[in-house]
This record gives C-alpha cells, structure tokens and sequence, in this order.
C-alpha cells in the first residue's frame, strides 16, 4: 500500500506545481491587461488587475481538497 | 507614500504593449460572448468516468487490485480535468475586445500556450462586416465582426474578432468612429 501513496503524493505534487503555474500565469496577463486598461482610460486598473480572483480562490481551494483528500482516501481504504 | 497600482505593476509587461497616443481615449472595453464557455460542458464526460471509477473502486474489497487500480485512475483522471477545466476557463476569461477612438485590439489567451493581440488602426479600416452563422449565434445574438483593411480577406483570422455580443450595434458604433475620424481627415 506504501507504493500507493507514494504515487498518489507524486501525482498531488506534480498536480500542484501545475496548479500554481496555471495561476501564476494567468496573474500575469491579467497584471498587464490591468496596466493596458489604465494607460486607455486614465483610471486606476484595480477593478481590473483583480477580476478572476473569485476564480482562482475556487481553483485553490479544489485543489487543495484534492491534494489532501485523495491521498487521505487512500490511506483510510488501506 | 503611498504609490499607484501602475507603478507597482512588473516593468516588463510594458514591453508587450502598444504605443498609445496621448489623447487616445478608451470608448468600449467589451467581453466575449459567454457562448466561448460551452465546451466546458464536455466536463460531464470525465465526471461520470470519475464517479464510475470512486463508486467501484469503493465498493470493491480493499485488498483487491482491482480497487485499488479504480481509485488511482479515479485520481488520475480528476486532477487532470480539474486542471484541464481552470485551464479553459482562466483562458476564456481572458479574452477581451478593447475600441478605443483609434484602434481595435482584440486580446486572446490560453495560458502558456498562446498570448495574441491583434491591433486594427481605425484609420486603415475600410469596411466593418458582420458575420452571425447558424440558429445558435442568431438565437443569442454573437457572431464574427470582420474588419477590411483593404487587400485583406475575409478568411484572414486575423482581422475577425470572434464571439462579439450584439455584432450589429458594434459595427454601427465602430463605423460611427470610422466616420468621423475621415470627416475630420
């Protein structure tokens, strides 16, 4: 079963990492859209560099219930 | 003292921008038609596939490969739809249609795979078209604005921005600018 988790942790680690450079990305170009907006319309681009948060506080938290969660499921199982 | 949100933004995304004139002014920022998030529907496949696997990988005794095996995959296969899902929809969030008095930039994204601006100077637009194709696109009113620049086609992707709610009134406000910018020339 020990073999189990480990690739279950593996998998989370890995699903993580891919998470986080999702997220980071899309930070990013929102960052420079916000900017865009702001040198257009003279306004300050807050409303705009934080649209999407609402999403990528949805996209954290599911996948931190998956991280904790499936390797969790598994070690109960066992 | 306090600074600006501008100021404190990476310098570098400068880099990716257009020059804008000192008195250019924004008219629209418009966002894409929500028609964009249908194939997020497709999520309703891997889901059952999902649950199939939990509801035998849990019935099944816990010494059995079998379960096991069904759990794993019931993992595997989660988490790659959850990434696939934000992966759509963080990118279809993204693209944004921005008329300013004297420029058209269409703005697409799909995380670390591609990052288009397209930029139209009204000045060079000769023509606005609208293109609404199928019962979907009239039934909730989006279609294809394609801009002629002279010597373009209306197969070139590049001058179409795509998913544009209420296309007709678009054009009639962008041809209205168009207008006036040749009656000022």
């Amino acid at each position: 079963m020990n073999a189990v988790v480990i690739f279950s942790l593996s998998i989370q680690i890995l699903s993580l990492i891919t998470g986080y450079v999702i997220m980071a990305e899309y930070r990013k170009i929102r960052h420079r859209r916000a900017r865009l907006f702001m040198e257009l319309s003279q306004s300050d681009g807050r409303m705009a560099a934080r649209q999407g948060h609402v999403l990528l506080w949805i996209y954290g938290l599911l996948l931190a219930i998956f991280i904790v969660g499936w390797p969790l499921l598994l070690f109960v199982r066992s | 003292m306090k600074t600006s949100l501008l100021e404190r933004l990476p310098w570098k995304f400068r880099k990716a921008m257009p020059e804008f004139e000192a008195d250019e002014r924004l008219l629209k920022v418009l966002h894409t038609h929500w028609m964009q998030f249908a194939p997020l529907l497709l999520v309703i496949f891997p889901l059952s596939l999902i649950i199939g696997l939990l509801v035998a990988g849990l019935t099944l005794p816990a010494s059995s490969l079998l379960g096991t095996t069904s759990l794993l995959l019931s993992m595997v296969v989660s988490v790659l739809t959850l990434h696939w899902f934000f992966h759509l929809i963080l990118s279809i969030s993204l693209n944004d249609i921005l008329i300013t008095d004297r420029r058209i930039l269409f703005l697409s994204s799909k995380l670390w795979l591609r990052d288009n601006m397209h930029e139209i100077l009204n000045r060079r637009i000769n023509a606005v078209e609208v293109s609404k194709k199928g019962v979907l696109q009239n039934m909730l009113d989006y279609g294809e604005l394609w801009f002629d620049t002279g010597g373009s086609e209306s197969q070139d992707r590049t001058q179409i921005v795509p998913y544009v709610p209420h296309p007709y009134h678009w054009e009639k406000q962008i041809s209205d600018v168009i207008a006036r910018i040749k009656r000022a020339e």
